[in-house]
């Protein structure tokens, strides 16, 4: 027992002696909830834009974690890293957003990627918080789906109501169905086991499945993927990446995208300009179709829409 | 890493001590896996959160909390005595029937508290938290101590032979089942209170860091009285962030730390091989 | 005084498997008698202080206790009245607490729990008299885990904590039987010596005829779930173990 506690002493003391080593750069941190295609498309996209802007890595350093979706480890890296007094703390999701949000000091400045109500968590009207929140095009989606299958009654949507992003998600969606007639058939789920059951419900119901952008259902989209093709019920969504997964079409607000944009603004303040709007919405949007999964559901798509005009 | 790191891994790692000492209540003193607890710290965070939010005292919510917390320990405890279903498979039941009742009490996934008043207006976060880790080690310290608490303690040694001296085995069962979620609902009521705001999935992986601080504090210390053991859980929790804070660290000295789950497995692992060869020891020497 | 009114024990009754295990057991013990049972594997001796005790509850028939119908009362309520000693002195106490820890809840068998400490001087030095009588040193090691005991000297602990309080009956269940010769014979004049100063009664199944006709003033003997034989006074008197062991030859 006296060996334990003079293992205990030496590894508190240890931290008190080691110091972190002193940066001249600016420096950014990155804390981001869980991995998946989404969320690291993110990252990806915040890190190329730094690069195209010549910040990285001459004026910029970025330090990066990962909570793998722990609540407790997000909370820690949130005050690890305020510790240092980074000049930008970067979030990606939305409980590390909120974690960052209690720990950062107010010299560090709050850049939220991922996160589709910013007001719903108070990042709204702070000089100190700047991000790109998610605003899928969901009634221009709609538009075009309804172009391709104008007969469509029935759209199926499995979410996971524990996410609040996916909850506003489906009010929205149903309400632009309900404006064009088009019944929307809802299952909730609590985890990625849930999936397969959830998505038998919809077969015979519903001509198509909305994707939301869910981090429960997404990270089992190959599941989806393969119940999608045997059951011939085409998979849309609003985030394109998914596309190349098997998702037939997406339109809308790519993460990869955003992280572009937020790296953008970043380097717009590090270089002394103001933003025009400290939150943005995804100002690019694009339109993806899986021309694979096109032709073996025998769809077809109008000519205007394959040439991207509305 | 520097002071502020340390003082917030020790912050992050008291609150969690008493999750740690729920977990050590009902795995080792009882003998009983209870996986409750990843529902019951989110139970707690959902009620004192949602009191707050409507305007509650603080110290009232954090009081409702703790009430909530013993009542989702004993539905367990019922399932298993009552009804004779599986310890393990009784938390699982409860700890999924608590995500619905969580979300009802939240009324959505997530409520923000980061601008109301918290238990921790007063004083600092750490002396306050650990100020009540002290205040819940003193107090369980001394139920063990008492006829009741040692009546508890005996059922998860001998349960034929606690019986034949008059202990009403299943009682004490719920008791310490009720005892020690009420004590991971404060460690959530704190958690949320602390960072302001409570989310339906933060309760994932509570049951997973819980153990690992219990085994890495008894591997360290092997406690030989209770109340030691008590104590020895808050220190497995401390160092478990420790451990953590320096690997968040490594990319001072070039390396990548973005795996803090195979970490938290590779220091459990360590722990409970450094202690078997100090038994091994001990024995050859005889 | 313990009765026993057409105790049956059947088990998977109605199946391809029924086993009656007791048939119609009628029993009388006085206050004080001190029983020895015996019989063959499987003739029913363990079910029978397993009903005694509370741990099995009889599918007909009535057990009383000084007048008191037990028969389904649960173990937790009947260890008031009923002490008992088990077979394996590896589980018949708790391994990980210390020796005062055991006494202590041996002091409490049969009345209710509260918040109060469970250890003080005075109940130390209580349990230090009662250790010392049994003279192996157990009481200057009140602090000692018992999983650092032998057989030999948990068995002696078991009988102690036992008898702590008193009781209307103690059951011993072959407490001898796991253990070295000379220890099973300290602890048998010991049991003996202790029975014999609290007069307690008491049942004592043993597979040692020596011992059956040694101690206690009466030996029962039970064939297949039925009492064949049951010796006091004089009758039993004269008999020696190779007597019993004809008995056997039914």
């Amino acid at each position: 027992m006296k060996k334990g506690f003079f293992i205990v002493m030496i590894i508190t003391l240890l931290g008190f002696i080691c110091p972190s080593i002193a940066e001249d750069k600016v420096t950014i941190t990155v804390n981001q909830f869980v991995s998946h295609v989404a969320l690291d498309a993110a990252y990806n996209g915040l890190v190329k834009s730094l690069e195209e802007r010549e910040i990285l890595p001459n004026k910029v350093k970025i330090i990066m974690a990962n909570a793998q979706g722990n609540i407790g480890n997000s909370a820690q890296i949130a005050k690890h890293q305020a510790s240092a007094k980074p000049e930008f703390m970067v979030a990606i999701a939305t409980p590390s957003a909120q974690t960052l949000m209690k720990a950062k000091t107010d010299t560090s400045t709050l850049a939220f990627l991922a996160v589709s109500d910013p007001e719903a968590i108070n990042l709204t009207n702070r000089a100190d918080i700047i991000g790109v929140a998610d605003n899928p095009p969901i009634e221009e989606l709609i538009e075009k789906i309804t172009q391709i299958f104008p007969d469509i009654k029935n759209i199926g949507v499995i979410f996971n109501y524990g996410e609040i992003n996916s909850i506003k998600t489906v009010e929205r969606l149903e309400k632009v169905l309900k404006d064009r007639n088009i019944i929307l058939k809802k299952i909730a789920i609590t985890n990625s086991n849930d999936i397969k059951n959830a998505f038998n419900k919809l077969i015979g119901e519903v001509n198509l499945i909305y994707i939301p952008q869910d981090n429960t259902v997404v990270s089992a989209l190959a599941s989806m993927v393969s119940m999608s093709r045997a059951n011939k019920i085409p998979l849309i969504a609003n985030d394109p990446t998914l596309v190349d997964q098997g998702v037939m079409m997406a339109l809308g607000t790519n993460y990869f995208r955003s992280g572009e944009q937020l790296g953008n603004m970043i380097a717009d303040l590090i270089e002394g300009k103001k933003l025009e709007k400290n939150i943005q919405n995804t100002n690019i949007k694009e339109l993806k179709i899986n021309d694979e999964v096109v032709k073996e559901f025998g769809i077809v798509i109008p000519e205007n829409i394959k040439r991207g005009e509305n | 890493m520097n002071q502020l790191q340390l003082l917030g891994a020790i912050e992050i790692g008291l609150i969690y001590s008493l999750v740690a000492i729920g977990v050590y209540i009902t795995f080792k003193v009882i003998d009983f896996p209870d996986l409750t607890v990843d529902g019951s710290f989110t139970l707690g965070a959902a009620v004192s959160s949602a009191m707050i939010f409507t305007g509650y005292d603080p110290y009232l919510a954090t009081i409702a909390a703790i009430f909530a917390g013993s009542l989702s320990g004993m539905v367990t405890g019922y399932l298993n005595v009552r009804w004779e279903i599986l310890g393990l498979l009784a938390g699982i039941l409860t700890m999924t029937a608590l995500y619905s009742v969580n979300l009802r009490i939240m009324g959505r996934p997530n409520i923000a508290i980061i601008d109301s008043a918290t238990v921790f207006k007063n004083w600092s976060i750490i002396i306050t938290i650990l100020i009540v880790t002290i205040i819940s080690i003193f107090m369980l310290a001394r139920f063990f101590a008492s006829e009741f608490g040692l009546a508890v303690r005996a059922i998860g040694i001998n349960p034929k032979v606690s019986s034949a001296y008059g202990i009403k085995v299943g009682l004490m069962k719920i008791v310490a089942l009720s005892i020690s979620n009420a004590i991971v609902a404060l460690a959530g009521s704190l958690f949320a209170q602390s960072q302001g705001f409570a989310d339906i999935s933060m309760g994932m992986g509570t049951i997973i860091v819980g153990l690992a601080s219990v085994i890495i504090g008894d591997a360290l210390l092997h406690p030989e009285r209770i109340w030691v053991g008590l104590v020895t859980c808050a220190v497995g929790s401390i160092i478990y962030r420790i451990v953590i804070a320096f690997a968040l660290n490594a990319h001072d000295i070039g390396l990548e730390a973005s795996d803090l789950n195979l970490i938290t497995a590779l220091l459990v692992a360590l722990t409970m091989i450094a202690s078997k060869l100090k038994k091994k020891k001990s024995v050859r020497v005889i | 005084m313990i009765e026993l009114q057409a105790i049956d024990v059947v088990f998977n009754k109605g199946t391809k498997i029924e086993n009656h295990v007791l048939r119609s057991i009628n029993l009388k013990v006085m206050d004080g008698q001190f029983v020895t049972i015996i019989g063959g594997n499987g003739a029913g001796k363990s079910t029978l202080m397993n009903v005694l005790s509370g741990n099995l509850i009889p599918t007909s028939g009535k057990v009383f206790i000084d007048k008191l119908d037990v028969t389904s009362m649960s173990v937790e309520n009947r260890s008031g009245m009923v002490s008992r000693v088990f077979q394996d002195p590896m589980i018949g106490t708790f391994a990980d607490l210390t020796i005062e820890e055991n006494m202590a809840i041996a002091y409490k068998r049969g009345a209710k729990r509260s918040l109060s400490v469970c250890l003080n001087k005075s109940l130390r030095d209580q349990f230090k008299e009662a250790l010392s009588t049994i003279d192996i040193g157990l009481e200057d090691r009140l602090k000692d885990k018992v999983s650092s005991l032998s057989g030999g000297q948990r068995q002696a602990l078991s009988l102690i904590m036992a008898t702590l309080l008193g009781s209307k009956i103690l059951l011993l269940d072959e407490h001898t039987a796991a253990l070295d010769p000379k220890i099973a014979k300290n602890i048998m004049q010991l049991t003996n010596k202790i029975i014999k100063k609290h007069k307690l009664t008491a049942l004592m199944i043993t597979h040692s005829m020596t011992q059956a006709l040694e101690y206690g003033d009466r030996t029962i003997m039970m064939y297949h779930g039925e009492l064949v034989r049951d010796m006091q006074g004089s009758e039993r008197k004269g008999l020696s173990s190779a007597d019993l062991v004809k008995y056997f030859d039914l």
